[in-house]
């Protein structure tokens, strides 16, 4: 770990100094992790690799503003929460009650596709399932729960990416899990009493 | 322990975060309890859910992608700032045009002459103020309208009246700190006799030809506007600063003053050859009393500003520019605007006087036409919570308008009824829920400090 941050830091040196190929090396370094935050915050690969982009370019405009008092990863990361909440304030979000009509046509089509349909779809479906009641918590639970619970940062680092107190992580952290709890088991609960998908066995 | 209890620890007891005491009396309860037995099974199966989830493996391309944005940025960075000194000419020319065009306005200031825009002045497609004094007049030549700056009597004793008003609503002492609230419209320093304040309508509009045969309107602009002298966009009126300072007086028991006063925001937006997609706009800041201002752009992908300059990151933003103003004597500054994509300006004013200083933010679209702004323009609001800065910068791309703030608030949370509505609709539950008034100026809205900021 230190020897990547000193690493970062060679790099970041020589980036600014305007060596553009320091800054590829940074965001070969990064970028799979910058797009796996984009993509739990964002919910779908095309934003979350526009999302991606457009972090390493801010990254890369104000890297003079960065005075090495963080890691860079974690400067990074700041950037990428605030620019996939940029990203997530211009879409319409799509409202809950529509997400189980949207996800049937979607899995249906794939469906027949499929070998395995039954088994596929169950897989498919938690999946997706899991990836929208994310999106439907509020930005804060998201990014905390994202953060500290997927991506596997601790509470410090969290707080220095949010620009909140550790003890607001913390506090944070735990509602959003009771929060992703509550409405995971409404989703559940809404699939099991009005089942809106055909049965896989009848496409056998 | 009682159920609700442990309900409310399990997150802490799934991460394993509790004391050793803690831990145990949980799950010993859960041991006997099935109803939160089965609650800790659920939420240990939305855990196991979430952290099942596995982003998918970015596009291949994507570093390749990233390094070309890096740099065509890099490269067109370094085109401006060749462009910049090749532009030197053309902004020097743009600057004397500038201040060819604010002389008159400066003089009407000083001499309280009715000199207006003719009719056909582009309008400013930022901040448009409620009642401005935009006239058309009979022709004639420059200088038959221009008359020469000579103080008459009446008008130097009007300008004493209104310094003197202005020094003693600063001096007045507050010994209660939660003074009443005085109606900001019967404050308002444009209502004091001030002849220099551009707010006042001219009684006697007359065309200032100098504007008319130097400028063509950036874009056609309804005339049935410019007949109407108060929704003609030339002068904001913003509630600017409002604060209360201790003072020596008093003792123990420290004397406020109440300091409020209004700055006058001026925007116009002009079509000169100065080069392909750039305009030219003016943004004149009138503050009732001598400051200093301080003028800054942030950067933005959706909009460049040429002539912006960087400064210290302490600052923040792109210097646009500074200066001390009076009402005598405003603060003018040319800006050269490359709208792209839903561009949207943020600008930070910076306003400091004796010893005070407090920070603005100008949220505005940015048209390359002379829209007007629609509040009545439908969004869909998804989501109750959001921070205000966020908010304001949706509604504004959304309506095509701008929104004057402190800064301090931009962070502040507001709560906001979901659904399809209206920009109108939105802003009147921000209104209620800061128990502060949206005052529209044209097409920006400023939120007051009637009732007193902090």
């Amino acid at each position: 770990m230190a020897a990547s941050q000193r690493s970062d830091d060679e790099l970041v040196r020589r980036a600014k100094a305007g060596d553009l190929s320091a800054f590829d090396a940074l965001v070969a370094r990064h970028y799979e992790r910058v797009f796996a935050l984009a993509f739990h915050l964002l919910g779908n690969a095309d934003d979350a690799a526009d999302a991606t982009q457009d972090a390493f370019l801010k990254a890369f405009e104000r890297l003079k503003q960065f005075r090495g008092d963080a890691a860079f990863s974690t400067w990074l990361y700041r950037i990428t929460v605030n620019v996939c909440h940029d990203f997530q304030r211009r879409r319409q979000p799509v409202p809950f009650s529509q997400l189980s009509e949207e996800e049937s046509e979607t899995l249906n089509g794939a469906e027949t596709a499929e070998p395995d349909p039954e088994e596929e779809w169950q897989r498919r479906e938690k999946r997706e399932a899991v990836q929208k009641v994310l999106q439907q918590l509020p930005d804060e639970f998201r990014q905390v729960l994202i953060l500290c619970d997927l991506q596997g940062l601790t509470y410090a680092e969290a707080a220095a990416i949010l620009d909140v107190p550790e003890g607001t992580v913390k506090s944070r952290l735990h509602r959003a899990r009771h929060a992703f709890k509550d409405l995971w088991e409404r989703w559940h609960r809404e699939r099991t009493v009005s089942p809106k998908r055909p049965k896989g066995g009848e496409q056998r | 322990m009682t159920c609700q209890k442990v309900r409310s620890h399990l997150s802490e007891y799934w991460s394993g975060e509790l004391p050793s005491e803690f831990r145990q009396a949980i799950a010993t309860h859960l041991q006997g309890c099935p109803a939160c037995r089965q609650e800790w099974g659920k939420f240990c199966e939305a855990m196991a859910r979430l952290r099942s989830l596995i982003a998918p493996a970015p596009p291949a391309d994507l570093p390749q992608r990233i390094s070309a944005a890096i740099r065509s940025r890099h490269r067109s960075a370094l085109l401006k700032k060749r462009w910049l000194w090749a532009s030197v000419p053309f902004v020097g020319i743009a600057l004397l045009l500038t201040l060819a065009l604010f002389l008159p306005f400066h003089w009407r200031h000083r001499e309280h002459l009715e000199v207006a825009l003719a009719p056909s002045l582009p309008l400013p497609s930022i901040a448009r103020p409620p009642s401005p004094p935009a006239l058309s007049v009979p022709k004639g030549t420059p200088k038959e309208e221009v008359p020469t700056p000579q103080k008459s009597a009446p008008e130097r004793k009007a300008k004493t009246l209104a310094k003197e008003t202005m020094v003693e609503r600063f001096r007045r002492p507050t010994l209660e700190r939660r003074a009443p609230s005085i109606p900001l419209k019967d404050l308002k320093p444009q209502r004091a006799p001030i002849p220099s304040l551009p707010s006042t309508p001219s009684p006697a509009p007359r065309q200032a030809p100098l504007l008319a045969e130097r400028l063509k309107p950036a874009a056609p602009t309804a005339p049935a506007e410019l007949e109407n002298p108060k929704e003609t966009p030339q002068i904001s009126s913003l509630p600017l600063m409002m604060r209360r300072i201790p003072t020596q007086a008093g003792g123990a028991q420290q004397a406020l003053l109440t300091l409020e006063a209004t700055l006058q925001v001026h925007w116009e937006r002009f079509e000169l050859p100065v080069l392909n997609e750039v305009a030219l706009w003016r943004i004149r800041l009138t503050p009732p009393i001598p400051c200093h201002l301080t003028l800054a752009v942030q950067p933005d992908e959706s909009v460049e500003v040429p002539n912006a300059v960087p400064q210290g990151s302490s600052e923040g933003g792109w210097l646009l520019g500074k200066g001390n103003a009076s009402p005598q004597k405003p603060l003018s500054l040319p800006l050269l605007i490359r709208p792209k994509r839903s561009p949207l300006l943020r600008l930070t004013l910076l306003v400091s006087w004796e010893g005070q200083g407090s920070r603005w933010v100008i949220l505005s679209a940015v048209s390359d036409k002379a829209a007007s702004p629609n509040p009545n323009a439908s969004v869909t609001i998804e989501q109750d919570r959001w921070r205000l800065h966020d908010l304001l910068t949706y509604l504004a791309r959304q309506m095509q308008g701008a929104f004057l703030l402190p800064e301090g608030r931009l962070e502040q949370t507001v709560t906001i009824p979901t659904g399809q509505r209206t920009c109108r609709e939105i802003l009147s539950a921000v209104e209620k829920w800061l128990g502060r008034r949206w005052q529209q100026v044209g097409t920006a809205f400023a939120l007051t400090t009637s009732k007193g900021e902090e």
